[in-house]
């Protein structure tokens, strides 16, 4: 989408024009995630100079506005299209802890106090990532806080979560092949995982971002985000071995 | 490629399936794989594991999950509506913790430093105890009259009198006139004709049933807890006085008079009349008050914080809380209960020296219109030229609280004694009034006298007579302000001119 030059607020435009631009194109979203064109901070500069004013300049419906012309509506006291916010982010972010906890009772819980925290932390938000970055981290960030609760119960209980996930694992996999539930073995194969290498295993291979998302979203190092992968899968694969290979027979 | 170590191996193969390898190294990884059926094997599972993973189950929508949502979000705002904190309550817990490390900080401090802090204490308590003695009650306050059995409950009722010393006879009186109001004296005049009076004698006179005596009970008993907060003694010799002690003595007597039936009444009569009493009934056909209107006229009493405070150096009305809960804890120890008896003494052998110097036979303090009239003994002070001290002070409003004091049985002054002040001008609100009686003889009355006198509730004067302070005079006056609400103390020194 072309959005004019006149648009935009006074300090991008003069630097733009002195660049001899005219215009500046907002990529959708998709286009947006894997572009080779735009790097990750001019996308977030192009998003930052353009949503606000074009909240203003274009009318659609507040439905089809994009999640940064929302959010600066909200940030200018339109508290009603946090609604909206909500209700395009929630499946996503449902599904994200539910891959993470694999309990469809506790999703709704976590998932509620990750928006509940989204409404009281947006008027401060910058605008420096993408909004559904900034999500992700804040879902993730509840997540881990939710199993570190956990764990902190189940050693006083002395009791191992992941040991004990394990355990019910070896289990399942002991019954013949044709009894056997190939989802709730991967379940519980993402279970027997360590938080960090979960996350990461769900971010990339359910959720489907890219490393420098995943990066982002969990704070720590490119390199960081990779080897957890590497570590994970080859967890998962010794865990799951028997039915990866009755999956290829 | 050389062989790869197991940790490499997963590293390439996790790479490679993401699509994460450069062109170049994506080539050198297939040959790799071509040469490697384990690390081709490797890659098949994880690619298995992958769509697997891609394809787990979605939840189902969550049709209410924005009403949910919401109603979290309310329930938020109410709490942080609700919080009292002036912080958000999710930072209670920093703050609870930031206080008790202060708490510890403050309390190690205070341990290193404790020697430093108990000089500090103690230095102040030496500053409050300095101010303290040089206030005008020095130091502490001792009810002058403590433990005043009924007897003497009732001859004060009676006579006016409390007896200060029983050898010497020294002895404050105070004496009432309706007209110009009220008299205390502190002196040596035991009355020849006074007999003393005993319970047993009044009973025996007046025949109370025994409700009725009772109630006389009550209010000796009363009576004797009024007179003891009424007039207190400081460490240096300074009287403190409650001006409303006469109006007690006054009202002790009505009660009584009010509780008897008209027989009896005539005999209480004849009873004041061989006791001395300076009162007569006033109406003897009425008949008796029940006991709650009676206790209720009497407690009617005001008693303020203010006392009149004689001391050596001046005389001062002044406001005074005193605490008589810790008076008594004091009185309870045997120093203090010794300290009010040396006290006691000492006032006792001033005024007894002070009478012995006299040369004139007492009699009461004429006032400049009444020169020359006999009168009675009355107090005395040996401080030449006391009023030359200037007098600061500094009271707080007098309230005048007028209380109804309504007995339709009463009594009424049988010795009149009118006190007149021609020369003062009228005031509003309170005048204290001091001036010396030119009238006596300056060789033979070498003492200054001084005489409470309470006009009424709103105005008391104080007159001094006598001695080396001829020509001087002290005159304190209260005025009210402009609203009249407030009296404000404004003391004024002024000499008589000659």
């Amino acid at each position: 989408m072309e959005v004019p030059l006149d648009s935009l607020s006074h300090q991008y435009k003069g630097v733009l024009r002195s660049l001899g631009a005219v215009a500046v194109i907002q990529l959708p979203r998709g286009v947006e995630r894997r572009s080779s064109v735009f790097s990750k901070q001019h996308q977030v500069l192009v998003n930052r100079m353009i949503q606000p004013e074009r909240a203003d300049v274009v009318d659609v419906p507040l439905k089809e506005k994009s999640d940064e012309v929302l959010i600066a509506l909200f940030q200018k006291g339109e508290r009603g299209v946090f609604r909206i916010l909500v209700e395009r982010h929630q499946e996503r972010i449902r599904n994200l802890i539910y891959s993470i906890f694999r309990e469809s009772d506790t999703v709704d819980d976590i998932a509620q106090e990750v928006f509940v925290k989204v409404y009281e932390a947006l008027a401060g938000f910058r605008f420096e990532s993408s909004f559904y970055t900034w999500l992700y981290r804040i879902a993730v960030n509840k997540s881990r806080d939710e199993l570190r609760r956990r764990k902190v119960r189940r050693f006083f209980s002395f009791q191992n979560l992941e040991e004990g996930v394990r355990d019910e694992l070896e289990a399942k996999m002991a019954v013949p092949p044709e009894n056997r539930e190939t989802a709730e073995l991967v379940s519980l194969g993402l279970k027997s995982l360590s938080e960090k290498f979960r996350t990461a295993v769900v971010l990339k291979d359910i959720e489907g971002l890219s490393y420098e998302e995943i990066a982002e979203i969990m704070q720590c190092e490119i390199g960081t985000v990779k080897s957890r992968l590497s570590r994970a899968r080859t967890m998962m694969r010794k865990v799951l071995q028997p039915l990866l290979e009755e999956v290829k027979t | 490629m050389k062989t790869l170590r197991p940790s490499e191996l997963h590293q390439w193969t996790s790479r490679w399936i993401d699509g994460d390898l450069l062109p170049h190294e994506a080539r050198v990884f297939e040959a790799y794989l071509a040469e490697h059926p384990e690390a081709h094997k490797e890659v098949d599972e994880l690619k298995r594991l992958k769509l697997l993973l891609s394809n787990q189950p979605k939840l189902s929508e969550n049709i209410g999950f924005w009403t949910r949502v919401h109603a979290a979000m309310e329930a938020r705002v109410r709490e942080d509506d609700a919080n009292l904190l002036p912080f958000p309550r999710k930072y209670a817990p920093i703050a609870v913790a930031l206080g008790i490390v202060g708490l510890m900080v403050v309390g190690v401090v205070t341990l290193r430093n404790r020697q430093s802090v108990t000089e500090f204490v103690q230095q102040q308590a030496q500053t409050v105890r300095k101010a303290y003695d040089e206030s005008v009650l020095k130091g502490s306050v001792l009810p002058l009259f403590t433990n005043l059995d009924k007897e003497k409950a009732l001859e004060f009722g009676l006579t006016g009198t409390l007896p200060l010393d029983s050898k010497s006879g020294t002895t404050l009186r105070i004496d009432e006139n309706l007209q110009k109001g009220y008299r205390i004296e502190v002196g040596k005049f035991r009355r020849a004709k006074a007999p003393s009076v005993t319970m047993k004698e009044f009973l025996a006179d007046i025949r109370p049933t025994a409700k009725q005596q009772k109630v006389i009970d009550t209010l000796l008993d009363y009576a004797r807890n009024r007179i003891e907060r009424s007039v207190f003694v400081g460490e240096n010799d300074a009287l403190a006085i409650d001006p409303n002690l006469p109006k007690l003595n006054k009202v002790l007597v009505s009660g009584i008079a009010a509780c008897l039936e008209p027989m009896q009444r005539d005999r209480f009569d004849r009873f004041l009349a061989s006791s001395d009493a300076p009162y007569v009934i006033k109406s003897r056909a009425t008949k008796a008050m029940e006991f709650d209107k009676v206790m209720r006229q009497v407690a009617a009493v005001p008693q303020l914080e203010h006392f009149v405070i004689v001391s050596p150096e001046t005389l001062l009305l002044c406001r005074m809380q005193i605490n008589l809960d810790r008076v008594h804890d004091q009185m309870r120890n045997m120093e203090m209960r010794a300290e009010l008896e040396m006290r006691r003494a000492r006032l006792v052998e001033r005024f007894s020296k002070e009478v012995s110097r006299s040369t004139r036979p007492a009699r009461w303090p004429a006032s400049p219109a009444k020169r020359g009239e006999s009168g009675r003994p009355h107090a005395v002070f040996d401080e030449e030229n006391q009023l030359d001290h200037s007098v600061s002070v500094r009271t707080a409003p007098i309230t005048s609280q007028r209380q109804n004091i309504e007995f339709n049985v009463g009594v009424m002054p049988r010795v009149r004694k009118f006190i007149t002040d021609a020369d003062r001008r009228e005031v509003h609100g309170f005048s204290f009034y001091i001036e010396e009686d030119s009238s006596t003889d300056r060789t033979e009355n070498r003492v200054p006298r001084i005489h409470f006198y309470q006009n009424n509730e709103n105005e008391m004067n104080i007159e001094l007579s006598g001695g080396d302070s001829l020509g001087k005079m002290l005159h304190i006056r209260f005025q009210q302000d402009a609203e009249g609400m407030d009296v404000q103390a404004k003391p004024k020194i002024a000499r008589k001119k000659e």
